[in-house]
């Protein structure tokens, strides 16, 4: 029975008048990953990347935005911990060139004026995060995480069908990394207390995505769904389906 | 046109406006169809029979203001070698089953030969348009619109259609990742409510979509040089780049540009 | 024949104009029987030389521009937009012919049948009309003050011909700094080609080219 509308209240959303509520997405171990994007310097330490040509008149919404970082970054070593003692796949997914000019990159990164070189400084992962034998590191030539980096075929070849996604986004990559997530059929998990927007309106915007095959959980309802039978989606076995 | 979400890594927008030539340029539609674009079919249908059509009544007012809108571009275009591509969700098969999963857990089937599949009368596909179909929100995960894009030798893409904040949003966002130099139309565009269109136009905005109104881009492409010739009548030193024509005959002759 | 114009790529798009709020004017360009009418002007200079098929191409434009000139014209009556004539004539007592047409021959007495204006194509009372010799509307005219006395800043210019007089008035009212709106459907070239050059070629700076259709919607403030 879908909730009643008072005629002149138009609800934020009227699509969720016909759709019904999002899928609840189950993380079962042998078909989930996890997927963190821009984890590196260039993105998340100010020191280095876009923190060193921030204009003046940006200066306190790029301070803010790296407030979030350091917060979504101490939850995602949580996440990565849940992920490893559970064996999840798991990948980096970072904005690097091949070549010094950048020329290999997309415009619209190309033009946020610094060139994260793969093998450079800029181009390192944040020493917390650091990344282990296994791990997938993908360089990324734009700002999402399916454009030109091969994630969608080694997530296919490893069985995936869930996404755990979270980091950083100076650009729209991790709102843009979920839709293209889920147009290529991944059930994605965001878990807006892992990741940083640079606006707040985004930032709040992340904890209301919840739709289709977008889930919204915080890290640690994440790593509790993770952990043991009390997990999301209980009822089926390891090689069950996507949804519950 | 500013929106009010300003990511603090963005250069400042540089004052020059984006070089638009007309061969090297599509004007996309995106999603003007029976299935979410009309009260009594699709999406509409649906809400109707729940008895909560009224929550769609500021859709359905925008869209009302968006289709002669989107009509005035693709008029513009064909003269002025403007690509025009139309794209819209629908399967190949009849029984939806090359769905997407995205559809499949709303239910969302659009079977090919449905009325739902259909684009709108007041803006449908005319003369030789592509039509592209896609089972995602933006087409270039369940289409080859990005190869037929290469080969048409489009660098620059108007984007039009419905909804702002779903598929012209996915659309945009994706063809900028693609490399495209990205026009969004924005009063060319409707959305279920104002506030999440405008809140989609900053976001795109931030995310180096540029946004103009349909009377700009309709000037734009109006001061652009006419489309008249065809490959035939190349000169033969010019550049294999030069596409289109292969099959156009001789223009109609007239004053009009 | 493909067109290229790239330098329009190096300079920012036409500047937005609105035109609906006055200051507007239509300069109904040389049109008269001597560049109208074949048994006249054009047609029988091209007659006396055993050339008259040539300007078939001009007089099949001409037949689809009158009646869009005629539409112009009363659009813009309607809308209270002055119209200033001109035509390619010298009266007795005007300045000496300018040297160009002397040299052309593109030209008439004002007493001549040739400077009359086509009925339905005619200045009414109250429109002005300039009579000259110079290719530009602008060169050696009154056409400036003209304007000037009339408070217009933009000028919609039609008529003959599109790559004579059309193009240099065109250029010559942007050089002063009027906005311009070339009618493309409303003037005639020598040649389809031309046509298509000029059209093409004219657009940049202040001046921008629209159909009768563009140009109304722009009096009506409906486009820009």
């Amino acid at each position: 029975m879908p909730p009643r509308v008072f005629p002149g209240a138009a609800p934020e959303n009227p699509y969720s008048l016909i759709f019904g509520p999002a899928v609840r997405l189950s993380l079962d171990h042998a078909h989930s990953a996890v997927v963190i994007v821009d984890p590196h310097r260039f993105a998340c330490d100010p020191a280095y990347g876009l923190g060193t040509v921030v204009p003046d008149r940006a200066a306190v919404a790029a301070a803010r935005y790296y407030e979030r970082v350091r917060s979504a970054v101490s939850n995602i070593v949580r996440l990565l911990e849940a992920c490893r003692s559970w064996r999840l796949p798991l990948a980096f997914v970072r904005t690097a060139a091949a070549r010094p000019d950048g020329r290999d990159l997309s415009p619209q990164v190309r033009a946020l004026g610094r060139i994260p070189v793969a093998g450079g400084p800029d181009a390192e992962i944040l020493p917390e995060l650091a990344p282990m034998p296994g791990d997938l590191v993908l360089n990324k030539p734009g700002s999402g995480v399916c454009t030109g980096t091969g994630l969608d075929e080694r997530l296919r070849y490893m069985g995936v069908q869930t996404v755990v996604l979270a980091g950083g986004s100076y650009d729209g990559g991790l709102e843009r990394s979920v839709r293209s997530l889920t147009d290529r059929g991944y059930g994605v998990v965001l878990v807006p207390d892992a990741c940083a927007t640079f606006d707040d309106q985004l930032q709040r915007n992340l904890w209301n995505m919840e739709s289709g095959i977008i889930n919204v959980l915080a890290t640690a309802d994440v790593i509790g769904a993770l952990r043991g039978p009390e997990r999301a989606g209980v009822g089926e076995s390891a090689g069950g389906p996507l949804v519950s | 046109m500013r929106t009010g979400i300003e990511s603090p890594f963005r250069r400042p927008e540089s004052s020059l406006a984006p070089v638009l030539e007309g061969e090297r340029a599509a004007l996309l539609v995106v999603d003007m169809q029976y299935f979410d674009a009309h009260g009594e079919w699709g999406e509409g249908k649906t809400a109707r029979g729940l008895r909560v059509l009224h929550a769609f009544d500021e859709y359905f007012t925008q869209l009302a203001e968006v289709i002669p809108r989107i009509q005035s571009l693709l008029a513009v275009s064909g003269g002025k070698g403007v690509e025009v591509i139309h794209v819209r969700v629908a399967e190949l098969t009849n029984d939806s089953r090359d769905a997407g999963l995205k559809q499949l857990v709303r239910g969302l089937a659009v079977p090919k030969d449905s009325k739902e599949a259909q684009l709108l009368d007041e803006v449908r596909a005319i003369d030789d348009e592509i039509v592209i179909s896609k089972s995602s929100s933006g087409p270039f995960a369940t289409s080859n619109l990005d190869r037929i894009l290469r080969n048409l030798g489009i660098d620059t893409l108007i984007v039009v259609g419905t909804s702002t904040a779903g598929c012209v949003e996915s659309t945009a966002s994706d063809a900028v990742d693609l490399g495209y130099t990205v026009i969004v139309a924005a009063d060319a565009c409707a959305c279920s409510t104002r506030r999440s269109h405008a809140q989609a136009l900053g976001r795109m905005a931030a995310a180096s979509v540029l946004v103009a109104s349909t009377d700009e881009l309709r000037s734009r492409l109006d001061d652009l040089p006419p489309w008249t010739d065809s490959r035939a009548a190349a000169s033969p030193g010019q550049s294999a780049t030069c596409r289109r024509g292969f099959s156009q005959g001789p223009r109609r002759k007239t004053l009009t540009a | 024949m493909r067109i290229r114009v790239p330098f329009k790529n190096l300079a920012g798009p036409v500047p937005a104009v609105r035109l609906s709020a006055g200051g507007t004017a239509l300069l109904v360009v040389d049109c008269h029987r001597f560049t109208m009418s074949r048994d006249s002007g054009y047609g029988r200079l091209a007659r006396e030389r055993g050339i008259a098929r040539e300007l078939d191409e001009y007089y099949e434009q001409l037949v689809q521009v009158l009646p869009i000139l005629r539409r112009l014209l009363g659009g813009c009556r309607e809308r209270a937009v002055p119209v200033v004539f001109t035509r390619l004539a010298r009266g007795v007592d005007d300045a000496g012919l300018a040297a160009q047409a002397a040299a052309t021959g593109f030209w008439t007495d004002l007493s001549s049948p040739d400077a009359g204006f086509l009925p339905d194509l005619s200045p009414q009372a109250g429109e002005a009309v300039i009579n000259k010799t110079t290719t530009s509307a602008f060169a050696a005219t009154g056409m400036h003050a003209t304007l000037g006395d009339l408070n217009i800043r933009h000028v919609l210019i039609a008529g003959v011909l599109a790559n004579g007089a059309i193009e240099l008035s065109a250029r010559a009212a942007a050089d002063l700094g009027y906005h311009v709106v070339v009618v493309s459907d409303a003037c005639a070239a020598e040649t389809w080609t031309l046509h298509a050059l000029v059209m093409t070629t004219l657009v940049g700076g202040l001046i921008r080219v629209r159909t009768v259709e563009g140009a109304l919607e722009m009096l009506d403030g409906t486009r820009s």
